[in-house]
């Protein structure tokens, strides 16, 4: 319950914060759309005024969260729609290229981490693989994959499933190399205590101490990792939107943060918000089911 | 877990051959994708302003009168014939009988009427098209085939606003139908296309609409292979775009950037198709406000300084030639007598600034401005491969002694706010426009996007009688002296004409495009 | 072996970070008017990029800003970020939430529009910029490292330290900092990683800071635009950073 308050919490933080350092930044997209349109500055300013632009922020503010809490989060200054409009058309392909590519990332970042701590020619093929995808922005995979692929396999729009493959297995091969990387360290690093030392002086099967033993414990500094990274994903998703002709939620944020489409860009961090909380709600009741020792925490709080 | 792993592997192999298998045989459609660039925020005509969505409504509209897309003259469209009385206030417009809407509706008279209602209706929040139409008063709706439009005062660019997609008719049945926001998803006109979808982030599409026969003349007969639909989708990564249209994800496609179209010249399975946009050349305008380019001198040499046409090679890899004027050179009424002012000369250029008193005492290579060094700052934003033409400039004006300062932001809201300052000596900008009184609204005294800050009683009348003359050799003769002042007081830098770089596989054919630069006649286009 | 390797090459390149600009063969600014996006010559070591500038002249330039951005954006991002997340489990159950509640908020926001709004507030100067790309990551490590310490806080030897009286910062200082030692020195490999590239991506959104001044992701990110007729920009670039990432994350394993 406590939980649940404070994922609220978040949510009304990072809005009432956004409001006000959008604010900040001088300019608003209204002004500058109908400048372009060859507006004169009265009628300009006018237009400003019948849309409130001109308020005082307290009171913009008091009228935008009274709207949100009726779940109301205002119309777009030039897109003549609701912001949840906006946001809803565009949710589904992101969140749903999010979701793949983060389950593949998870198992090619974990495989690659595992892979990475043996010795010899996997060993050096598994950290390869880890230190390429950390080595290479998303732009350069995405651009690269496109050259490569674009021949044999449909790239562009969500309306295919195949136009799905390219744009999953580059996002994926980019957050797989920090999952892999702190998998990694972690799978080291348990491997020299105590509990393990124990199990392995018991005769298991290497194997057997790697999935029982290790990887539980191993592996919990991921999940935040994880559940850090789909956050990004989300909102972060423009560049394999712009790269891949996709629509989504990145290219609808970084045109309206451009533009200062105030009202699109608070929806934006709202829903950022809300998934953020959510995650994180997730990811401390995953930790909580894998580790028991966690659970002694939360009784005996210092 | 070896066992499991080839498993996977041959799943994964067989999901990915599956997938590059060659797709099922199509329909009979002859279907092509069109690259557009950005997204705009919006579609509707007559509430939207981007040059973009132009790209798309060209095919779904027609308008009253068109430009020839070879002589460039205003021709005859929905409206027959026009006249214009003499006090240059009234236009009446003959329109032609047996058109219909896509949506069966007939098209007359009080369509047009009903389409003007829309455009000026204070709702309607029209960002463009309102004031496109001028000095606009109201319309009078003489017979079912007669409308006039009622001017407060004469308007000379107004039939080139009514050969422009901002002022296509639209169906009355349609637009009363849907919402404001509502009608970019239905529109309904009476073009070569009809409108199918749009789907926002995502794509348009538009199919061939069977019994078009009004179209004007220069649209001729439907060739064979002609498309029958058109997708738009946004190729908003410029790098990639040809890469695009070599593995055919898009057919045709603009903005090609200028590397990109250099790579490609010798490559026979895509066509170029460089169209010049006429209006504004991209340009730098001087602040006239702020010191140092206050002063005419250092203006002029600046200008001296600049060696635009390595900026031209480089940067545009020769696609578009060096700009003179404050117009393009195929806008109307351009003066072709400025080319070659302000030849690039650093020598003249250093001899002009020591000539007005700057030194470099410290001798540190740049000319001391009070207890420091020559600073000129440049603002702009990261559109029209503005950050390199700025990089070329600051370094070949260090060389004369100036220090410069790039300051870029991120987009036009931005660009806005930073003039609004005052805090810059020179502001990139270019604008798209046929008619040469887009001039206005930078170069009057109260013009909102003064960014020269130009006052003078002088420049003011010139432009007001260009908008206001209705006689071409007169109004010539206005913009020709108009640029001439631009240039003379060195208001400017030109940079570059503005090119479009369109490109389209070899398969397409019969791409043309009109006057206005931005927008394609896809009526003849054919995919063999 | 591989070790002495990546020592000695960031040895080296922190070298060329505090010297490079004196050892370019050319000003990495001047343009060659006539050696446009040309191919690795004698003249040109390592080729011209799309403006005509040595790129070699430009990778010993840009070598102090990039490393030095990229490192103290990563050390903004782990002192902050991992201070919270250490921190964060030792407050109790309500303390905890709260830090959560500023960790999820930062992570709310887009690092575009955080940079975005950065960028405007403290002005365009390299420290800003800085603060832009380290405060993106805080968020992320916070998490991570909270993770950790909670884990670490079920040991036994917490256990033992709690019983024997210890104090939360005594526990912080001396138990927890052993336990996290490898997510640390694992997110601090990443962190570097993503900051060596994130200030270029701000120039893609047109706030970055300082346009033309040499910049290894900024030239990465340009050669991409040129792959096509000049492919060696992006390719030395990209080699470069990798052989930065490569050391950096070797010389963390140890």
């Amino acid at each position: 319950m406590q939980r649940l308050l404070f994922a609220l919490l978040t949510v009304w933080l990072a809005l009432t914060a956004s409001f006000f350092l959008l604010r900040l930044i001088p300019g608003d997209a209204l002004s500058a759309q109908l400048d372009l349109g060859g507006a004169s500055r009265a009628e300009i300013a006018q237009a400003r005024a019948d849309m409130g632009l001109d308020d005082p922020p307290i009171a913009q503010y008091i009228r935008y969260m009274s709207g949100v809490v009726r779940g109301d989060f205002g119309y777009s200054l030039i897109r003549l729609f609701p912001v949840s409009d906006l946001i809803a058309q565009r949710f589904a392909p992101t969140a749903l290229l999010a979701l793949f590519a983060m389950s593949l990332a998870v198992i090619w970042g974990v495989g690659t981490g595992i892979l990475a701590t043996l010795n010899g020619f996997w060993g050096i093929m598994g950290r390869g693989m880890m230190t390429l995808s950390l080595a290479t922005p998303l732009y350069w995979t995405g651009t690269l994959a496109i050259i490569a692929f674009s021949a044999y396999l449909p790239y562009s729009g969500v309306d295919e499933w195949q136009a799905w493959i390219l744009p999953i297995l580059v996002l994926a091969f980019h957050s797989m190399g920090g999952i892999a990387r702190v998998a990694f360290a972690n799978i080291q690093a348990v491997k020299s205590l105590s509990f393990v030392i124990v199990a392995r002086s018991k005769g298991l099967h290497p194997r057997t101490i790697m999935r029982r033993h290790i990887l539980r414990v191993a592996l919990l500094p991921v999940l935040p990792i994880i559940s850090t990274q789909f956050g990004f994903l989300l909102g972060g998703a423009v560049i394999t939107e712009t790269l891949f002709v996709r629509v989504g939620i990145g290219r609808l944020l970084l045109d309206s943060v451009i533009a200062q489409d105030y009202p699109v860009v608070q929806g934006i961090v709202a829903l950022s918000a809300m998934i953020v909380a959510f995650l994180s709600l997730i990811t401390d009741y995953c930790a909580y089911l894998a580790d028991p020792r966690l659970r002694w925490m939360d009784n005996n709080t210092p | 877990m070896d066992k499991r792993n080839s498993l996977f592997i041959t799943l994964f192999v067989a999901f990915l051959l599956s997938a590059c298998a060659p797709p099922a045989p199509t329909t009979a459609l002859r279907s092509i994708v069109y690259g557009l660039t950005l997204e705009p925020s919006g579609f509707d005509p007559h509430i939207n302003q981007s040059s973009e969505l132009g790209i798309v409504l060209r095919q779904v509209y027609d308008t009253l009168v068109y430009r020839h897309p070879q002589t460039n003259e205003i021709v005859a469209g929905l409206a027959e014939s026009w006249a214009i009385s003499d006090d240059q206030k009234t236009y009446t417009f003959f329109l032609k009988q047996g058109v219909t809407f896509h949506d069966g509706e007939p098209f007359n008279a009080q369509a047009v009427g009903a389409n003007l209602d829309r455009i000026t209706a204070p709702d309607t929040q029209s960002q463009r098209a309102v004031f496109s139409l001028g000095p606009y008063l109201q319309y009078v709706i003489v017979d079912e085939f007669t409308i006039q439009i009622i001017l407060a005062e004469p308007y000379a660019p107004l039939l080139d606003s009514f050969a422009q997609v901002y002022l296509g008719i639209a169906s009355p049945k349609a637009l009363a139908e849907y919402s404001l926001g509502r009608y970019q998803f239905h529109q309904v006109g009476t073009g070569p296309f009809k409108f199918i979808e749009y789907t926002t982030g995502d794509k348009l599409v538009i199919r061939r609409s069977d019994n078009y026969t009004w179209g004007p003349e220069f649209y001729g007969a439907l060739p064979e292979n002609a498309v029958d639909e058109v997708v738009f989708r946004f190729f908003a990564d410029p790098p990639t775009r040809l890469t695009a249209l070599e593995s055919k994800t898009a057919h045709i496609m603009g903005e090609i950037p200028p590397a990109s179209a250099r790579a490609i010249t010798a490559n026979s399975n895509i066509q170029l198709f460089p169209v010049a946009v006429p209006g504004m050349p991209m340009q730098f305008m001087f602040n006239t406000q702020k010191y140092p380019t206050d002063n005419v001198v250092v203006r002029r040499a600046l200008i001296q300084a600049t060696n635009r046409s390595l900026i031209a090679d480089v940067v545009y890899q020769g696609f578009s030639p060096v700009a003179w004027s404050a117009l393009s050179a195929n806008t109307l009424y351009y003066n072709p007598q400025l080319v070659g002012t302000y030849p690039y000369d650093q020598d003249v250029a250093r001899a002009a600034l020591e000539s007005v008193g700057f030194t470099d005492a410290d001798k540190n290579g740049y000319f001391d401005a009070g207890e420091g060094d020559l600073e000129i700052t440049l603002l702009f934003a990261p559109w029209n491969f503005m950050p390199e033409t700025a990089q070329l400039i600051q370094e070949s004006w260090r060389s004369v002694g100036i220090k410069v300062i790039l300051e870029q932001v991120a987009g036009f809201t931005a660009l806005r706010e930073g003039v609004a300052t005052g805090e810059y000596n020179l502001v990139a900008f270019d604008n798209a426009s046929f008619d040469p009184q887009i001039l206005s609204r930078f170069f009057m005294s109260n013009g909102s996007n003064n960014y020269s800050l130009i006052q003078n009683v002088e420049l003011d009348v010139a432009l007001l009688a260009g908008t206001t003359e209705s006689s071409p050799e007169l109004r010539y003769a206005r913009y020709a002296q108009i640029q001439q002042f631009i240039i003379d007081n060195a208001l400017i830098l030109p940079i570059r004409d503005y090119v479009n770089v369109n490109a389209a596989v070899v398969e397409i054919g019969g791409l043309i495009y009109d006057p206005y630069g931005w927008f394609p006649l896809l009526y003849g286009v054919t995919l063999n | 072996m591989t070790r002495k390797i990546a020592l000695i090459w960031l040895v080296c390149l922190c070298g060329i970070a505090i010297f490079g600009a004196m050892l370019a063969p050319y000003d990495p600014m001047t343009n060659h008017e006539n050696a446009v996006a040309q191919a690795p010559s004698l003249t040109h070591f390592l080729g011209t990029d799309g403006l005509g500038r040595d790129v070699f002249s430009r990778l010993l330039a840009g070598a102090g800003r990039t490393l030095g951005i990229s490192a103290f954006s990563t050390l903004l991002a782990i002192g902050i970020g991992g201070t919270m997340g250490i921190i964060a489990p030792l407050l109790g159950k309500f303390g905890d939430s709260s830090l959560v509640l500023v960790m999820n908020t930062l992570l709310a926001f887009p690092p575009l529009l955080m940079a975005l709004i950065l960028l405007t507030l403290l002005g365009r100067s390299d420290m800003a910029l800085i603060v832009a790309v380290g405060i993106s990551q805080v968020g992320m490590t916070a998490q991570v490292i909270r993770g950790v310490t909670r884990s670490i806080l079920g040991e036994d030897y917490i256990l033992g330290a709690r019983a024997c009286g210890a104090r939360w910062w005594h526990i912080a200082w001396v138990h927890i900092r052993r336990g996290i030692a490898p997510t640390l020195g694992a997110q601090l490999g990443v962190v570097f990683c993503y900051c060596l590239f994130n200030s270029a991506g701000l120039n893609f959104l047109g706030v970055g800071v300082g346009i033309g001044v040499p910049e290894w992701g900024a030239m990465l990110a340009e050669g991409r635009s040129i792959f096509r007729t000049a492919p060696h920009v992006a390719i030395f670039t990209g080699l470069l950073l990798m052989s930065v990432v490569i050391a950096v994350n070797r010389i963390i394993d140890d």
